[in-house]
């Protein structure tokens, strides 16, 4: 047992030393070494012909403590308590709510009135607050099917959308029709088509194209999720047991999605784009749930973005919808001794407050105090960074995307 | 025990080994013409376990040539044109910004779509200001739309007055003994705010806050790449080397030769923007810093070369202390250079220093203390800008805690 460990020790070192320690592992432990220091001598050979005033070669020493210490975390615990109370109950909830989000939208469909409108209007907003906890799994039949894409890119687009409708398309699996389905496409549906309840209701009393394009929405976004949730059942046991460090274990996968997910999805999604973060000046027709906002129906555009932040919040912490705290990337960090788990509490909070000071409606933040705006960026970015580059070095996970950088 | 603990020896050994080796077959630096060898102790990442262990020493060999020259199967892998475009176009703006002929449009073109310049070359780059200014992980999003809010100030407000009297509230043109300046309503000269900022904002934090921080260099598979000598598509670099040549090309990009030997000791200062300054420093407040800091670069390539990236690191390390200190020396001379100026009673000329001091204490924040951290950081610049805000009523109390504070973070 005791020479097992050495050997194991030994791999460890081995990928240590050739600064490529992905693949560090047992099966089901892993093991972490911490604190290890060892001198190692660099001979630096400056070469050249000339000028030996300019080799003013500078000779530094520094010794390791050789404090030793050898430790092991079960990464298994975070994906149990992930799958089990986090990710199995958000995603019941979201199949739940998507049911009633149909049967609104067949409904209004079938006979649009003012009744019918309001209860679809409400269970869009309702459906899309909780689909904010379930965007961030980019996993198993969801990344296949690309669930996050075709449930939540905006802008609309809302050219294709008017050809779908007029062609009464019902097959919107090219990922040219992302944008023309979803939450984004039910906004434009229900809030852009025209600017007020009643002329929108009168659209669908007086042509039927759009009460089939609608009823096309409300059908693909609940086949979708059902596809996904009824999969995640049979996948969540395989999931749970994959913690290996390689590129394609669950553990680095799911690790990797909520890094891109906060710092895409909720940073710049929601707050950089419309922001002008990177483009030339602010672009406030693409933020989240434009017509509702444009079109005085509900400005929720804040309210998904403060979601959003609890959602991945709720993930750092293993915080169960009944606020118990289980295994999670903040205890992990615990365990490893770096402070960094509290500082990104700390962090979130603040990006909590940042949101809370804008205005509910972010096309008006954006037109009166953009500024606001960029100041609820910095607090999202400074935790990107944490995530993104402190987080995953600790965890020894490679950043399974790389941003463009233009040059 | 005694015989596991052995067999963990031996493997330690055997991996000492492999490392020499590894290091040592796999150099492909040329220029080469004399060997010096300068020992360099660094912490290793060799590890030790729970039994208390023996202490290992991995050499490895780092050749570093004496000019910035890198090359892979005798083709050179030093490259930093975008950065040589963006610090010409720098330089072509801040002329602009010393005419009257510019509209906003135009003004604004150039800064943020990268066209309108006079030299074609530069319109055709794809290259733009704009996206690198307060563009790095660190910049506060905030800072970016300032220097587009200059460029309007300019524009609409100094332009039309060009030839008014300028006063506390009026923008237009102020003369005194030494020299004729066009400001705004507040006093500001917005070429020298404008460009001074820029050091910062963009030469500096895109060194220091970008290229030369594991983010950028390690970002997705850059580290694998690099330990296999994978080559950027179409390049003869990997994109670890070209990042760091990057950052090279921020302070480097318009020296006429950057691969001469003596690049070290005597930076031509040429252009509008970082090198300028560094040249100053470099010839009188830290006498030696250009050998410091071209060290630091051409070492930190080597290390990259080498696959070392510890060596990397403590180099960028030094790059980004040093490379702040530009900012932080000119922060200090401008503002005290105002107190004299305005003692003297050349308000055109002090107004003029205050501008420059302006923009410099705009860059600190895109400092970097060698940990990432700024030495001040977005809150406490804005809160020294807006006591800096109305040159016309500035108190030299203020500016004198700014001055106090900042020598005392930098040590300087």
């Amino acid at each position: 047992m005791k020479k097992i460990n050495y050997i194991t020790i030994s791999l460890i070192c081995i990928g240590f030393i050739f600064s490529c320690s992905k693949d560090s592992s047992d099966d089901n432990i892993i093991s972490q070494v911490q604190n290890n220091q060892t001198t190692t001598t660099t001979t630096t050979t400056d070469t050249s012909s000339t000028s030996s005033s300019s080799s003013s070669s500078s000779s530094s020493s520094s010794t390791g403590s050789n404090t030793t210490q050898v430790s092991s975390f079960d990464r298994g615990t975070i994906l149990e308590n992930y799958a089990n109370n986090i990710i199995t109950p958000k995603y019941n909830d979201f199949k739940n709510i998507i049911d009633e989000l149909k049967t609104a939208g067949d409904n209004f469909a079938e006979t649009p009135n003012v009744a019918n409108y309001d209860l679809l209007h409400d269970k869009w907003v309702e459906s899309y607050k909780k689909w904010q906890y379930v965007e961030m799994f980019n996993i198993g039949k969801a990344e296949e099917i690309m669930f996050y894409n075709k449930i939540n890119t905006y802008p609309a687009n809302t050219i294709r959308i008017n050809n779908n409708i007029d062609e009464n398309k019902t097959d919107l699996s090219n990922p040219n029709d992302w944008p023309a389905q979803g939450f984004p496409g039910i906004d434009y549906m229900i809030h852009g088509i025209e600017s007020t309840k009643q002329a929108i209701i009168d659209k669908y009393l007086s042509e039927d194209k759009y009460g089939i394009y609608l009823k096309t929405l409300v059908n693909e976004i609940s086949t979708t999720t059902n596809t996904v949730v009824v999969d995640w059942d049979t996948y969540k046991a395989s999931f749970i047991t994959s913690i290996e460090n390689t590129a394609t274990s669950a553990f680095n996968m799911l690790t990797n999605d909520f890094v891109f997910y906060f710092e895409k999805g909720l940073r710049t999604n929601k707050i950089g784009i419309p922001a002008g973060r990177f483009s030339t000046s602010p672009l406030p027709d693409r933020v989240e749930a434009y017509y509702s906002s444009k079109n005085s129906f509900e400005d929720i555009s804040k309210l998904l973005a403060l979601e959003s932040r609890k959602a991945a919040e709720d993930l750092f912490l293993g915080r169960a919808p009944n606020g118990d705290l289980g295994a999670s990337y903040k205890s992990y960090l615990d365990y490893l001794e770096t402070d960094l788990g509290g500082i990104l509490v700390t962090k979130l909070d603040a990006a909590k407050t940042s949101l809370n000071d804008l205005e509910d409606n972010f096309i008006t933040q954006i037109n009166t105090d953009n500024n606001k705006m960029l100041l609820a960026f910095d607090a999202l970015q400074t935790i990107v960074v944490n995530l993104k580059t402190d987080m995953l070095s600790n965890f020894n996970i490679a950043v399974d995307y790389t941003d463009a950088d233009g040059d | 025990m005694k015989t596991n603990n052995l067999i963990f020896k031996n493997y330690l050994f055997l991996l000492a080994g492999l490392v020499i080796i590894s290091c040592s077959k796999d150099e492909e630096v040329v220029y080469i013409t004399e060997t010096v060898t300068e020992t360099v102790t660094v912490p290793g990442p060799t590890v030790t376990v729970e039994v208390p262990g023996p202490t290992v020493t991995v050499i490895s060999s780092i050749e570093v040539p004496y000019s910035y020259e890198f090359a892979r199967n005798g083709k050179s892998t030093v490259s930093f044109g975008g950065q040589t475009t963006r610090l010409k176009m720098a330089d072509e703006l801040y002329s602009a910004l010393n005419t009257n002929t510019f509209t906003k449009a135009q003004l604004l073109e150039m800064f943020n779509d990268g066209t309108g310049f006079s030299e074609s070359a530069l319109n055709t780059s794809g290259k733009k200001m704009g996206n690198k200014t307060a563009g790095s992980q660190y910049a506060s999003a905030t800072v970016k739309p300032l220097f587009d809010a200059m460029l309007t100030d300019f524009a609409d407000n100094v332009i039309p007055n060009w030839a008014s009297d300028a006063s506390n509230g009026q923008a237009g043109m102020l003369t005194d003994a030494t020299r004729s300046i066009h400001v705004n309503e507040k006093g500001h000269e917005i070429d020298q705010t404008f460009i001074k900022g820029i050091i910062g904002a963009m030469c500096v934090d895109q060194i220091v806050n970008n290229y030369i921080t594991p983010y950028q260099l390690d970002s997705g598979t850059r580290k694998t790449e690099n330990d296999n000598g994978t080559v950027a598509s179409g390049k003869d670099y990997t994109n670890m080397e070209h990042k760091w040549d990057e950052a090279f090309g921020y302070l480097y990009g318009q020296e006429a030769d950057p691969t001469r030997l003596d690049l070290g000791i005597s930076p031509t200062g040429n252009g509008t923007t970082l090198n300028k300054y560094f040249k100053k420093i470099n010839a009188s407040n830290q006498v030696g810093i250009g050998i410091t800091v071209f060290n630091a670069y051409r070492r930190g390539r080597a290390g990259i070369v080498a696959r070392n990236y510890e060596y990397r690191d403590e180099q960028a390390k030094i790059l980004k202390i040093e490379l702040s200190k530009v900012i932080a020396y000119k922060a200090v001379d401008y503002l005290n250079s105002y107190m004299t100026k305005i003692a003297a009673g050349n308000t055109a000329d002090a107004f003029h220093a205050l501008s420059e001091g302006y923009g410099f204490v705009m860059s600190l924040q895109f400092t970097n203390d060698g940990n990432d951290n700024p030495y001040f950081n977005n809150a406490t610049v804005n809160g020294w800008l807006t006591q800096m805000d109305n040159f016309w009523t500035v108190s030299n109390s203020d500016l004198e805690s700014i001055v106090s504070q900042v020598k005392t973070a930098f040590g300087i």
